[in-house]
């Protein structure tokens, strides 16, 4: 057989398999839509799983809890990926035993993480079943993503962009936050995005430090303090994921069926929509700055 | 290693190097370096590649700081720029440099020329508005790309991204200006252009320009300087240097040899 046959057929082949993945995926996303949209509707998203069949106050814990985890995450793995790129020597023996600890970190099983953070935020530091616990156990999780893509797209301004920065008699913290960080910015928004997505999905990190339980929270009570309010970040905080994982786990019948479905829609449909958010930004943004 | 020097008198020199040394931790870049850079004239770097040369221009602005250790002495106006208490920031403002890749900023042309005013602490916009228009007219681009400074320095061809880098290093206003190799991403017609300009600017300004293209050094430079396995091997007025050059592995170089 001629090669020039060959590539033919190898092309043919790949596109196959493309295909196949792709039809595979998405006739499991319509798959879950179809069979969990029955259960979807204006009293489902705003029903306290308490009083009802409802999944409000999951969906409002797991939009807290995400936002929680960003902040905490965000400067921090900012920071880290700025000293890793564009402070440490490449060469230094600190910086790549740093690299290999986030990569040994971001490939760490998600229980471990959760089993981690129960003994030490929830029974140590007797922080409890709580956002605060859920939101640092998240970080730990969180952190290395965040950490490593924000860390590619420094590394995709160029070097000479540094360089012409300082020739110009401009210092290296105003040639980064000047320069640098606003022509990286598509990528750090959409890595931003796609951690969220992560985030939003994890339970089995959640399990053992947010807890499982869900208490009907008062939307109108802002008092931080108070355990009913929904900001407290000291209260127990079950989220759609977790609440997908106990339904399924603990509950029977018909209604634990078709609130797990009703669940799973909910949170397929906020993580697309994160990746398309996720997309629109790599796309328009770097329209505007893009090299 | 046999060198000659035929060196400008440093009375009318604005960068003066003395015994400079340069060193990549155990690794020497540049041996016993002494040469004087005349003032308002334009000095070509040549040699061939890993000889040194743009290891030693990048020491005259400092950008070898924290990379490269340099001892020796580099006089800017008789002060040496080596000495841990000069201000680095005023003295890339008077040292300017351009690169080998164009490279404005991912911003606007306004901002590219704005941001380094802004920086050194000029904040006022007339007289900023006022700088831009001069360094645009100083490198023939304000017929090119017209009044619209609001549109992406990114689109502009490469050609143009260059003399942008150029304007945006004039702003400040440099006396000495090192090019490292600034035209050999760029096309020929491109390439006239910024040569025209570093002609014109030679007025006022001290050129210091490491190229690859010998042509291009005997074309617009006055005098040359031949490093060789991080050695100033040879220092002459270009056209001794390109015609009769007094070392034979000087002639064996600009004749195409070896390079």
């Amino acid at each position: 057989m001629n090669r020039y046959r060959v590539n033919q057929i190898m092309t043919g082949v790949l596109n196959g398999v493309t295909f196949l993945v792709v039809l595979f995926i998405a006739s499991f996303i319509l798959y879950l839509l179809a069979s969990g949209m029955t259960a979807v509707n204006w009293h489902f998203l705003t029903t306290s799983s308490e009083v009802g069949l409802g999944i409000r106050d999951q969906l409002f814990n797991s939009l807290y809890l995400l936002l929680l985890t960003q902040l905490i995450s965000l400067p921090i793995a900012l920071g880290a990926a700025m000293a890793l790129t564009l402070y440490a020597d490449s060469r230094s023996k600190l910086a790549s035993f740093a690299q290999g600890l986030i990569q040994i970190l971001s490939s760490l099983p998600s229980i471990i993480v959760g089993l981690f953070g129960f003994l030490i935020l929830v029974l140590k530091f007797n922080l409890g079943f709580s956002i605060i616990s859920g939101a640092l156990a998240l970080t730990f999780f969180n952190l290395p993503i965040l950490t490593q893509s924000i860390a590619v797209s420094l590394q995709g301004v160029p070097d000479e962009v540094m360089q012409s920065g300082l020739a110009l008699g401009i210092s290296k913290w105003h040639t980064i936050t000047k320069v640098i960080l606003p022509e990286a910015m598509p990528g750090i928004w959409s890595g931003i995005v796609i951690s969220a997505g992560r985030v939003f999905g994890e339970a089995a990190t959640l399990i053992y430090t947010a807890g499982q339980s869900a208490p009907t929270l008062d939307y109108t009570n802002w008092n931080p303090f108070n355990p009913a309010s929904p900001l407290n970040i000291f209260r127990p905080a079950e989220t759609l994921a977790v609440h997908i994982w106990k339904v399924n786990t603990e509950s029977l019948g018909q209604d634990a069926a078709t609130v797990s479905r009703g669940t799973i829609v909910i949170l397929i449909l906020v993580v697309l929509l994160f990746n398309l958010v996720a997309r629109y930004f790599s796309t328009t943004m770097r329209k505007k700055v893009g090299r | 290693m046999d060198t000659y020097l035929n060196l400008p008198a440093a009375t009318d020199s604005d960068i003066v190097a003395k015994n400079v040394n340069i060193y990549y931790g155990k690794q020497q870049a540049i041996t016993n370096c002494s040469a004087n850079f005349p003032r308002h004239q334009i000095t070509a770097l040549i040699g061939p590649s890993g000889s040194g040369k743009s290891t030693f221009l990048r020491s005259i602005n400092r950008m070898n700081d924290g990379i490269a250790r340099v001892e020796g002495e580099l006089l800017y106006q008789g002060q040496n720029l080596l000495d841990s208490r000069v201000n680095v920031y005023n003295l890339r403002h008077q040292i300017g440099m351009l690169f080998q890749k164009p490279m404005p900023f991912a911003k606007s042309i306004y901002e590219n020329l704005a941001l380094p005013l802004h920086e050194a602490g000029n904040h006022n916009q007339a007289d900023i508005a006022k700088r831009i228009d001069h360094v645009l007219k100083m490198v023939d681009l304000q017929h090119e790309i017209g009044t619209d400074l609001n549109q992406s320095a990114l689109q502009l061809s490469g050609g143009q991204q260059q003399r942008l880098c150029l304007a945006r290093t004039l702003l400040l206003e440099p006396k000495v200006l090192l090019l490292d190799e600034p035209a050999s991403a760029l096309d020929p017609i491109s390439t006239a252009k910024i040569e025209t300009n570093l002609l014109s600017l030679k007025a006022h300004c001290t050129i210091i320009i490491v190229t690859h293209n010998l042509e291009q050094a005997s074309r617009i430079s006055d005098y040359t300087a031949f490093f060789y396995q991080g050695q100033l091997a040879e220092f002459d007025r270009t056209k001794k240097v390109f015609l009769n050059p007094t070392l034979a592995m000087t002639e064996r170089y600009v004749s195409g040899d070896f390079g």
